[in-house]
């Protein structure tokens, strides 16, 4: 049984014992009361913060153009006349402060994690950080790459470029472990704009239907993060670099450059509820896959991947999600129990047909 | 700016189809698009004749969000009433995506998805090439105590638009095949273009290796115009405000990075900073930075920026 079939089920068990002298009048009632306690369990909100201003904390050419416009086309492909989706928060620039990220003091729950939010999307940088070794460490192996720059950390791993099926623009190359962070630049920051999502302060979508597993309570409640940001996550550290974040929430939505970055489009945003407005019926994930194929040059400068990863306490619960549609997505009665397992898809820029190994490691 | 002819027509059936309190109004014909005024042709998809989008039994048409829908159990096929962009999107659950993709190699299934579009009535002179991609799923433990290997398990080709030599990196005809040969999801968007861009892309290009007006361009601009690719910008498929022109387009990095990789960057200039995201500046034939429509979107007077320090 599902759990979406729950509500229903327990919905027609109660209505069945209900003495039939109560009349018309109380079952009425006690339908339209259900239907209030299952609306409450359905997630609307959105939530978008968007930065283009950078340069006031680290100087000159890195401003972006096109974060709030793509953040902005998202909410206003999301909010048509007659939409379900409303507006919690949108902040921009200095209003977006590093706090409304992280679980301390319950800061994010009144801003990107609040209660009632089924998406929060942000849109601008995230931080360049130790990675590759320098001079670059050509490799033909994994078991080469033993030596981490300063910022980044084992394990190694031979990242797979250049030939044919895999990602263009590069040769291959020992690359390191290191937390994702976004970077912003609010008025009110608390920890010099740097939201490190990998390392355990950032938690997302705890609600009283996930329960407290991850131990930060249950004041949050998104069920869809979008990083559309530098840097999301990077081959082939998907798991680790986002496990931690996971606290409820049904699925993240990010961009994994290989050998290249991330676009600053003005477009992905609009794209992506696009396809809500198109098909509420189809799946979340695939939509925001699938803007790739709408940008101009897919939306990352060399070889890259729209990338969605979902967590939960059973493989089957993991995979349920990542098949989530719009409709599925608002309903917190699946928040995430655990994040144990993972399911992820990706949308790459470049042709392979690479069966019986990674495309993104050379092992 | 032109306006497009196929937007006129969806715009005046269904204000007919409302005036007269009659059905939704047809989809615009599938194939070619004049453009009035002598410009470049465009391509209108999913008019219903011939798409092989896999949308399933029991159709009904409806009009929503700036849609006009056909759906099906399966999914929805959705035609922008504003700018005749098209979407086929399947149901989360379709059967048609859990086949394998078309084709023995990705090169099958780009062969494949071009020649659906050009028996449609794409323009073949105005493909610039075809650009598969991957898609890839794995699933494990997240401790990794085992390394997941990713499967593919479809692919999508998308075909690239140019005029003449001129690129037009906004139009798009895109589609997944699975092994039957159904389209199993499809988005295009490739208007027609009004005659002027193409002559003042042509002057762009005179432009780039004549040196005097490079400095003169360059003094209006503050860019170095040897730097950008001449393009046909246009207006977004998710864009209601057609806009379309000739760009020189300038990519720019930025990129930040944190305390410790600026300090290594400092001590040695060859430290890499692993790219940076890039934005791209559009310039007109008059040196003056142009923006697109979307990129000028800002709701700030929607939602005013406001926010309690005690947040």
């Amino acid at each position: 049984m599902t759990a979406a079939a729950v509500p229903r089920n327990f919905q027609e068990a109660e209505m069945s014992h209900l003495p039939q002298q109560l009349g018309r009048k109380y079952r009425n009632t006690a339908v339209f009361l259900l239907g209030i306690t299952m609306a409450g369990c359905q997630s609307t909100g959105l939530v978008v913060e968007s930065v283009n201003l950078y340069s006031s904390r680290y100087g000159a050419n890195t401003d972006l153009a096109n974060s709030i416009a793509n953040g902005d086309g998202f909410i206003r492909a999301m909010t048509p006349s007659g939409s379900e989706w409303h507006v919690v928060h949108r902040f921009t620039d200095g209003l977006v402060w590093d706090t409304d990220f992280l679980e301390k003091a319950g800061w994010d729950s009144r801003n990107f994690d609040q209660s009632g939010t089924a998406i929060s999307y942000y849109t601008g940088h995230g931080l360049t950080t130790g990675y590759g070794e320098n001079p670059p460490h050509r490799c033909t192996s994994s078991s080469q790459c033993t030596t981490p720059p300063s910022g980044a950390s084992l394990p190694g791993i031979c990242k797979a470029a250049g030939s044919t099926n895999y990602a263009p623009g590069d040769t291959p190359q020992c690359v390191y472990y290191s937390d994702r962070v976004l970077a912003v630049n609010g008025s009110n920051d608390q920890f010099s704009g740097a939201v490190n999502y990998s390392a355990g302060a950032a938690a997302w979508g705890e609600s009283p239907n996930s329960g407290n597993w991850r131990g930060v309570g249950t004041d949050g409640g998104t069920n869809l993060v979008v990083l559309d940001a530098s840097f999301g996550v990077l081959p082939t550290y998907w798991a680790r670099q986002t496990q931690a974040a996971m606290a409820g929430a049904h699925m993240l939505a990010t961009i994994m450059p290989v050998t290249g970055d991330t676009a600053n489009v003005a477009d992905r945003g609009g794209l992506f509820g696009g396809s809500w407005a198109q098909n509420s019926d189809g799946a979340v994930s695939n939509a925001w896959l699938t803007t790739m194929n709408s940008i101009s040059g897919s939306g990352v400068n060399g070889g890259g991947c729209n990338f969605v990863i979902a967590f939960d306490n059973t493989p089957e619960r993991a995979q349920r999600h990542i098949d989530e549609s719009w409709n599925d997505l608002k309903n917190d009665g699946w928040d995430a129990q655990g994040n144990q397992f993972y399911s992820a898809r990706w949308l790459c820029n470049w042709p392979s047909t690479i069966t019986d190994r990674s495309i993104f490691e050379l092992q | 700016m032109n306006i497009h002819a196929l937007s006129v027509a969806l715009m005046t059936g269904l204000f007919v189809a409302g005036c007269a309190n009659v059905d939704l109004p047809s989809p615009a014909h599938q194939g070619p698009i004049p453009e009035p005024g002598g410009g470049v042709p465009g391509y209108q998809h999913g008019g219903g004749e011939g798409t092989k989008f896999a949308i399933g039994q029991n159709l009904r048409r409806t009009s929503q969000y700036g849609y006009l829908k056909q759906i099906g159990d399966e999914g929805t096929l959705a035609i922008r009433y504003s700018n005749g962009s098209v979407f086929g999107v399947p149901n989360a659950q379709a059967a048609s995506l859990k086949l394998p993709p078309y084709g023995a190699s990705p090169i099958d299934h780009g062969r494949y998805v071009r020649d659906y579009f050009v028996r449609l009535g794409l323009p073949t002179d105005q493909i610039e090439g075809v650009r598969n991609m991957t898609l890839l799923e794995a699933s494990g433990r997240a401790d990794e105590t085992e390394k997941t290997i990713p499967r593919v398990t479809a692919y999508y080709s998308v075909l690239t638009r140019s005029v003449g030599d001129v690129t037009v990196p906004d139009s798009f005809a895109w589609a997944r095949a699975n092994s039957e040969g159904a389209i199993v999801q499809e988005g295009v968007y490739w208007p027609p273009l009004p005659s002027n861009v193409l002559s003042d892309a042509r002057k762009l290009e005179r432009l780039l290796v004549d040196p005097a007006q490079r400095r003169v361009f360059a003094s209006r601009s503050s860019i170095d115009p040897r730097t950008g690719k001449v393009a046909i910008r246009h207006a977004a498929a998710n864009e209601d405000q057609f806009d379309a022109f000739a760009s020189l387009d300038i990519t720019v990095r930025s990129s930040v990075s944190g305390s410790r990789q600026r300090a290594a960057a400092a001590r040695n200039a060859r430290v890499p900073l692993n790219g940076g995201t890039t934005i791209v500046k559009h310039f007109g034939i008059d040196g003056v930075e142009r923006f697109l429509p979307q990129e000028s979107l800002n709701l700030i007077a929607t939602y005013p920026g406001r926010k309690d320090v005690s947040r």
